[in-house]
């Protein structure tokens, strides 16, 4: 594949290529359906409200699917995601942009496999980090 | 502080198998899936997205304690581990256990957060995520 990222093509503070997501009311139900997680503060305002959140708010566990997405469309078909740790620090909000974003922390090779370190993160539209994330993944060599 | 809200009972479920679940990986569940996350890499039409251990397999909001707990639940997010992949036609099973109880004040009172380990196998019993998830309850 063309655009296949390889090993070599990496250095620590590579930035890895940003993915923005949209998340809409409509997702959010999509998502609730195909995850079966019908909690309602996801779809219903006046129960999150109650709950003493801002509004209904976007699944953390769809912020991980984001997060996984950046990384997965990063590595390419031939790299491999193998640990990801994921914090919910904070809220976001659906009909706001949820940026993905990363950087490479580390790059070294175990037992014959390319093993590359990345802090990963969403970020809303203040700057704010709401799921800050490390992950380590493998990519061939060229 | 708060007294503890952990009870006798909680503490001796640690370690124990909570539950398990079985999915079967269907064509269905996965174009569902990668429709609601909207991700359309081709890829994901054979084998497991990753994220789908992160997503649909795990608990997030859903989670059932065989015990009282308090009565309002966020996910605190998780940490998985990736040894293959999952493929279509597969058959995945969860094997869930609480390893874990911390407590803490926080901006929404009194927080107890649930550490869970699932371990997920497939039909051949080869291990092939393993994930903590953590379950804030308030």
């Amino acid at each position: 594949m063309s655009n296949q990222l390889y090993f070599e093509d990496i250095e620590e503070g590579t930035e890895i290529t940003p993915l923005i997501k949209h998340p809409t009311p409509m997702q959010l139900v999509k998502f609730a359906g195909a995850s079966e997680d019908f909690n309602p503060i996801h779809y219903d305002k006046d129960k999150a409200l109650a709950d003493g959140l801002p509004g209904t708010i976007v699944h953390g566990r769809l912020k991980n699917a984001f997060l996984i997405q950046l990384l997965t469309d990063w590595i390419g078909d031939e790299g491999m995601l193998k640990k990801i740790a994921i914090q919910h620090r904070g809220m976001d909000l659906p009909e706001h942009p949820i940026a993905c974003k990363g950087t490479v922390v580390k790059k070294y090779v175990q037992i014959g496999e390319n093993f590359v370190d990345c802090e990963v993160w969403t970020e809303n539209e203040k700057g704010e980090k709401t799921a800050p994330a490390t992950a380590t993944v493998t990519l061939p060599s060229r | 502080m708060t007294e503890s809200v952990v009870t006798e009972e909680m503490k001796g479920w640690l370690n124990k198998e909570l539950n398990r679940v079985e999915f079967d990986i269907e064509k269905v569940l996965l174009r569902r899936y990668v429709e609601a996350i909207e991700d359309d890499n081709p890829r994901w039409k054979e084998i497991v997205p990753p994220n789908m251990f992160t997503a649909i397999f795990a608990e997030g909001g859903l989670v059932q304690y065989p015990f009282e707990t308090p009565p309002k639940l966020l996910d605190g997010g998780g940490e998985w581990e990736f040894f293959q992949e999952a493929r279509l036609g597969d058959t995945l099973t969860g094997v869930r256990k609480i390893v874990e109880y911390k407590e803490k004040e926080g901006k929404l009172g009194h927080m107890l957060f649930v550490i869970r380990q699932t371990e997920w196998t497939n039909q051949k019993g080869e291990l092939v995520a393993r994930n903590l998830s953590t379950s804030i309850l308030y």
